[in-house]
C-alpha cells in the first residue's frame, strides 16, 4: 500500500502530515511512503531528512498522489476554481483522504469528496475517547498554539 | 488592533501553522496512531466502518455522504 503526503499548498500553512520519524515507522508497517518534494521545507524538514528514514521523494504533486491508497495531508485539499491546482483531482478513486478537513465551513467539499469517490476522514472529529487519545489532533495543535501565543503576545503588544 | 476602550487585541489567524516544526511532528503522530489502529499484519491499512472511532471521523465513503451533519450536503451550492 502506498501513502502519499502531498506538499500543502494553503497560503501560509507551513505544517506536513509526516515526519521522519513516521516514515520510517509506517515503513516497518510494510507500507510504502511517498513524499511530494518539498513538502516538509516549512517545517525545516528536508527531502533528504525523509529518504534517509525511506521515503521516495515525488519530484511533483500528481506523481506523488498517482496510485495512492492513502493520502495525508494537514488541510483540506483545493478543489476546482479554489486555486492554482485541483488538488482534488489528483487523488484517485477510493482513496483514504485525513485531514484536518473542517468540514463545517467547506461543505461543497464535502459534496466534492463523495463526488470524486475519495473517502475522506476529518482528524478534529476524532472523539474524546481514551483509545483516541494518541489521535487527537484538537489536544495537540491546540496545546501547542496556546502556549506560543501567550508566551509571544507581550512582544506583539508595545507596553 | 485597538478596541474602543484601549484594549490591545493581540492574534493570528492560524497559530499552529506560526509554530510549524513542532506542530508538524504532533499532527504526524496522531495520524500514525490512526493508521497504525487501522493496520493489520496481513491486510494492511482496512477500514473497519463499524468502528467508534471510523464512525466519527468518515465524512465520505465510496461516493456517499455517511456524516450525518452533512447528509444534507449534497445539494450543497458551491461556497
Amino acid at each position: 500500500m502506498k501513502i502519499a503526503i502531498p506538499r500543502e499548498r494553503r497560503p501560509g500553512e507551513r505544517r506536513v502530515a509526516a515526519s521522519p520519524e513516521t516514515v520510517k515507522k509506517f515503513k516497518a508497517l510494510g507500507l510504502d511512503v511517498v513524499v511530494e518534494s518539498g513538502a516538509g521545507l516549512g517545517s525545516s524538514i528536508t527531502d533528504a531528512a525523509y529518504e534517509a528514514a525511506g521515503a521516495a521523494i515525488a519530484a511533483d504533486q500528481a506523481s506523488a498522489l498517482a496510485d495512492a491508497d492513502i493520502v495525508l495531508k494537514v488541510q483540506r485539499p483545493l478543489i476546482a476554481g479554489e486555486g492554482e491546482v485541483d488538488e482534488l483531482s489528483l487523488i484517485r478513486k477510493g482513496a483514504l483522504l485525513f485531514a484536518i478537513l473542517n468540514p463545517y465551513n467547506s461543505r461543497d467539499h464535502v459534496k466534492a469528496y463523495a463526488d470524486a469517490g475519495v473517502n475522506a476522514f476529518a482528524m478534529e472529529f476524532m472523539p474524546r475517547i481514551t483509545r483516541a487519545q494518541v489521535m487527537d489532533v484538537l489536544s495537540s495543535q491546540a496545546n501547542l498554539a496556546s502556549r506560543a501565543a501567550t508566551s509571544r503576545a507581550p512582544s506583539w503588544a508595545r507596553w | 488592533m485597538t478596541t474602543a476602550n484601549g484594549v490591545k487585541i493581540v492574534g493570528h489567524a492560524n497559530y499552529a501553522s506560526r509554530i510549524a516544526e513542532s506542530a508538524s511532528l504532533l499532527y504526524a503522530k496522531n495520524l500514525l496512531a490512526l493508521l497504525t489502529s487501522l493496520h493489520g499484519k496481513d491486510t494492511g491499512v482496512v477500514v473497519n466502518w463499524d468502528d467508534e472511532i471510523v464512525k466519527a471521523i468518515a465524512l465520505t465513503r465510496d461516493g456517499a455522504i455517511v456524516h450525518p451533519a452533512f447528509a444534507d450536503a449534497r445539494e450543497a451550492q458551491p461556497a
